[in-house]
């Protein structure tokens, strides 16, 4: 690409944004944490960190709680929602998508953010027609990739989600001139479906989905 | 109240279209997975395959249409007709597809008598008689007027095409109108089906009619409906046979992004003197249509209506969408109301489409075509 359109936009540490990723070797990571924390209870050894414990950084839902009661309602809550999928996840399939311009992912730019996905389920939230809003916050309100950051997303979800989902992207009010334009191109099933069937559209789009995790 | 007669798995991915014949019990629909698949309409042989039309277009087949027999379909009996349809792509091109007429096996007479069994057998050979280029980029919908010598189709590329061809040929395909009134993406062509007359439905939220000029026989833009706060996404008229039909009142039902299925209405008598009065003679045109909003029908859809179809039967009209909602609307005196709601009609899927059609016994059912890529049969 010639000259980025942003070309000097707000970089957010990938170790500041939340996520669900890596939960089974925090989990790991939290007996080292509980001994640390009991160790460190010992006048006579000096607090050290553990080197791989992420808990110091990630302002995640489970580092800061206090650990006695978490455990018991994490495992309960995985109970009750299997398969049900909430706003973190939808971050977490999204959040490492690369900008079509710059070697950082969406959620790096801010692109995309946690608070500004809102998950409704139906009913039967494993089985009856749900529905998933995002919003996106282009980095500059004249940012002609918006479209195309739009559609990365949806390429992603539409393969990564059930067919019950409905999925609505908007840009976030007042943060795009043509807002309206690229909402209603976005959400159009036969213009995306159409778009997808372009092989040079659909290879950038494949490199941006190629950093997901 | 509306019963699964058949579901039948036609398609790899999603099916976009389906058209049914309006005198022979034959079915076809269009799919992402580029084939269009042609059915008999008969429970008693179970929905039987009759041709798998394959290998012609490179991208996804958006719309297919039968073309009405030669004579419209109030042709008298012993009028033989080969069937033939189109198939409009998102390749830009439109593929033509007939079968050759049976060979020395039945004299002319026979033939005649038994048109039904005969061309809707699977012996037929379904064959690519004309591939039409023209448009600039995706073809969103095609449809042949009721005599079967007008084909229209449009594209994203804000056109709207009308072709003339011999609909006894077939052969060739001669434009004779392009039509570029509208502001964006075009997403369905409907004709009338007892006049030539078109409508367009687009992404820039309007409906256009069109009509030929009487002096100079060239197709003009004769009325715009506006209303609609979303992409229009489909349309269809009122037949004059429906049992709810009034003389000289034309009328249109449209679906649309906004979740709304509204009804227009052109009555003739009214027109001439709303333009008599209202307009000044410079500007007044002889063709000009006055169209009004008539009324929106009671909500029925929670995301986007795709596709709505009126019967010509009954007056009754079905809607379908986004949201897998199977909706049957009816009259009475004048007043619109909800006759079923079917839920899930294709699972969690969408549902593209929405026809109403005969089988061979002359039961009336609905067809739909989901993004599951299946055709579902409905009683109603």
């Amino acid at each position: 690409m010639s000259d980025p359109i942003n070309a000097n936009p707000t970089i957010i540490d990938v170790s500041n944004l939340p996520t669900r990723i890596g939960q089974d070797t925090k989990a790991t990571n939290r007996n080292a944490e509980l001994v640390e924390r009991i160790t460190s209870l010992s006048l006579l050894t000096p607090k050290v960190h553990h080197p791989s414990s992420p808990a110091t950084t990630v302002p995640d839902l489970v580092s800061d709680v206090d650990m006695d009661s978490t455990e018991d309602e994490l495992v309960d809550e995985d109970d009750e929602d299997e398969d049900a999928i909430d706003a973190q996840e939808i971050f977490d399939l999204i959040s490492t998508i690369s900008d079509p311009e710059h070697p950082l992912t969406l959620a790096q730019l801010a692109v995309v953010n946690l608070s500004d996905i809102t998950v409704t389920l139906g009913q039967n939230k494993n089985t009856d027609i749900s529905e998933v809003l995002i919003k996106i916050t282009p980095t500059i309100t004249h940012c002609s990739l918006a479209t195309l950051i739009g559609l990365g997303i949806r390429v992603r979800l539409e393969r990564c989600l059930p067919a019950r989902f409905r999925i609505r992207i908007l840009i976030k009010e007042g943060t795009h001139q043509s807002e309206n334009q690229v909402n209603k191109q976005l959400n159009d099933k036969e213009r995306v479906a159409a778009a997808c069937e372009n092989d040079q559209l659909l290879s950038v789009i494949l490199q941006m989905l190629s950093t997901c995790k | 109240m509306v019963k699964l007669v058949k579901s039948i798995k036609a398609h790899q991915d999603k099916a976009w279209s389906v058209s049914s014949h309006p005198t022979l019990p034959l079915l076809v629909s269009a799919s992402t997975d580029k084939t269009s698949k042609i059915y008999k309409l008969s429970s008693k042989q179970n929905f039987p395959l009759l041709a798998d039309l394959e290998d012609t277009h490179k991208r996804s087949i958006r719309s297919v249409a039968f073309k009405p027999p030669l004579g419209g379909d109030d042709a008298p009996d012993g009028f033989l007709d080969l069937p033939a349809l189109a198939a409009g792509s998102f390749d830009s091109t439109i593929s033509i597809w007939g079968i050759d007429e049976p060979s020395n096996e039945y004299d002319d007479e026979e033939l005649v008598a038994n048109q039904q069994e005969i061309f809707t057998s699977p012996s037929n050979e379904w064959n690519l008689m004309a591939i039409i280029e023209g448009h600039e980029n995706e073809i969103k919908s095609v449809e042949w007027n009721h005599t079967g010598n007008l084909l229209a189709s449009c594209s994203r590329d804000k056109t709207v095409w009308i072709w003339e061809t011999d609909p006894e040929t077939l052969e060739e395909f001669e434009c004779i109108s392009v039509l570029n009134d509208h502001q964006h993406d075009i997403k369905n062509v409907t004709w009338h089906p007892n006049q030539n007359l078109l409508a367009s439905s687009s992404y820039d939220d309007t409906i256009r009619l069109y009509k030929q000029d009487q002096h100079d026989d060239d197709w003009t833009c004769v009325g715009i409906l506006n209303g609609h706060e979303g992409s229009v996404w489909c349309s269809k008229f009122e037949d004059w046979a429906s049992p709810l039909a009034v003389k000289n009142r034309t009328r249109l039902v449209s679906a649309s992004d906004d979740l709304t299925v509204r009804i227009w209405s052109c009555v003739e008598g009214e027109q001439d003197d709303v333009s008599s009065t209202a307009l000044p003679t410079s500007i007044k045109h002889d063709s000009e249509m006055v169209w009004e909003l008539e009324t929106i029908l009671p909500s029925a859809h929670k995301y986007p209506v795709y596709s709505v179809s009126w019967s010509k039967k009954t007056g009754k009209i079905a809607s379908v969408g986004s949201d897998g909602r199977l909706v049957v609307y009816k009259e009475d005196e004048g007043k619109w109301s909800i006759e079923s709601v079917t839920e899930s009609s294709h699972g969690v899927f969408e549902i593209n489409c929405v026809i109403w059609a005969s089988l061979d016994d002359k039961t009336e059912v609905l067809v739909t075509a989901g993004d599951d890529g299946y055709i579902n049969v409905w009683e109603v």
